[in-house]
């Protein structure tokens, strides 16, 4: 009990450490690197390697830190990390039937597209200064393109090292002797 | 029927969330919150200003073929101003003889206060806003101006939270202000962002008289902004004949990519 408390605190200031990253270093940077979605990778990376309670503890801790720091409605990032995270566990169990590096690569750029459709919806139907509608702006689509683009050179990189660290995710074949 | 699990991850998410949302609308979280943010902004500003420059060392490395124009467009620029900044200095010291004499009040009396930026914040198409460390609790609220280091306005303040605000620049779109051209005429009108990148003043009659190289300070109209903070100055006009109205674009003299410490005048 115990070591799932230390647990669950160590993962909260995790996320937190994530969250604070992602608004105040990340948009600070130029167009194209202020394009990487941490909080996301971090729910796809959970969802994939551990489980749906994993992805939805990142969805609830993330979401909750990042509204806490936004000025969209309270709720914005948590729903939208939510649904994000239940589609994504839908189309794994559903869809992708093994754990490759393809699988992992088309739940990411999956669960971007979701996320930023989503988001978009949100913004333009709720925020005051949302301009005209989200699917007919260049800067929509350019910067999903920079998310999914980063997104999957994240995936690269964690299915590497995640390669390296458990023999799970290598491929093995039935020899018949 | 539907059984429900106790440990269903997606009941204790939907428990929890509506738990938080329930919390933070009734603001029973709010001294929580706000205790947090003041641990919070020294580490946000601390990451901001991180960020800040890794994107000047980034633009700068991508900008460099372009520098030996801008100095040279510089220097010219620079002899140009010396002789104007001579000619208000005059002015400036004429003012001052003057004001003593009629025992003048200086029509400044606003206060600013100092902030740093935190983050940045998409706000409406193309506009990116920046978020400060200062919010209702240091006296913010919305509409107020929020002016760089250099005294050069930036944009006014949209949102308000109880320790930090949002801030949307004049050149994004739908941040308006009003404005008034230092011209022969003395034109007013409002000024609004493009595209994120420069400022347009619109609604400017045919018949007023303006050309590029005019500056542009707000008018003091209509709001919490007082008259005569510098916008920018005119960088092209559009008048076709057959319009009622010119157009005119205006460059603002600061780089909002570069903003890390702001003022928010407070009238």
């Amino acid at each position: 009990m115990f070591k799932k408390n230390v647990q669950i605190i160590f993962l909260i200031f995790l996320i937190f450490a994530a969250a604070i990253i992602q608004y105040s270093f990340i948009s600070a940077l130029p167009t194209f690197f202020a394009a990487f979605n941490l909080i996301l990778i971090i729910l796809v990376f959970s969802l994939f390697f551990y489980d749906f309670r994993s992805a939805l503890g990142v969805a609830l801790i993330g979401g909750f830190w990042l509204d806490f720091f936004s000025f969209h409605f309270f709720g914005f990032y948590l729903l939208s990390l939510f649904l994000t995270a239940w589609l994504a566990d839908h189309v794994l169990r559903g869809w992708l039937t093994n754990r490759s590096l393809y699988s992992f690569g088309l739940l990411m750029f999956l669960a971007m597209l979701v996320y930023n459709f989503l988001a978009g919806f949100f913004v333009y139907f709720f925020a005051t200064d949302a301009g005209p509608f989200f699917l007919g702006r260049r800067g929509f689509w350019l910067n999903l393109l920079y998310q999914i683009a980063w997104s999957e050179l994240a995936v690269l990189l964690m299915f590497s090292l995640a390669g390296a660290a458990t023999r799970r995710l290598k491929p093995f074949f039935l020899e018949k002797k | 029927m539907i059984k429900i699990k106790k440990n269903n991850p997606l009941v204790i998410f939907l428990v929890a969330a509506g738990l938080l949302l329930f919390l933070h609308s009734t603001s029973l979280l709010n001294p929580i919150e706000n205790l947090f943010w003041l641990a919070v902004k020294p580490l946000a500003i601390g990451l901001y200003g991180w960020g800040e420059s890794f994107r000047n060392f980034y633009t700068d490395s991508q900008n460099q073929v372009d520098l030996n124009a801008q100095v040279a467009r510089l220097v010219k620029e620079n002899a140009a101003l010396m002789v104007v900044n001579s000619q208000y200095r005059e002015t400036a010291e004429e003012n001052k003889k003057l004001r003593s004499a009629l025992n003048f009040n200086a029509a400044n009396n606003f206060r600013g206060v100092v902030a740093n930026v935190i983050a940045k914040e998409d706000s409406s198409e193309d506009g990116r806003g920046l978020v400060i460390n200062r919010g209702t609790s240091d006296g913010l609220r919305s509409g107020l101006g929020v002016v760089s280091e250099e005294g050069i306005i930036i944009g006014k303040i949209v949102e308000v939270k109880v320790a930090t605000a949002k801030i949307c620049l004049t050149t994004s779109p739908n941040c308006q202000l009003a404005a008034a051209l230092q011209n022969e005429d003395k034109t007013q009108g409002i000024t609004d962002g493009d595209l994120g990148l420069t400022i347009k003043m619109n609604y400017i009659p045919q018949l007023q008289k303006i050309g590029p190289g005019d500056p542009v300070i707000t008018s003091g109209l209509g709001g919490d902004i007082p008259r005569g903070l510098v916008i920018g100055k005119v960088v092209k006009v559009y008048n076709a004949s057959n319009e009622v109205w010119q157009e005119a674009t205006i460059e603002p003299p600061v780089n909002f990519d570069n903003l890390t410490v702001v003022s928010v005048i407070i009238p």
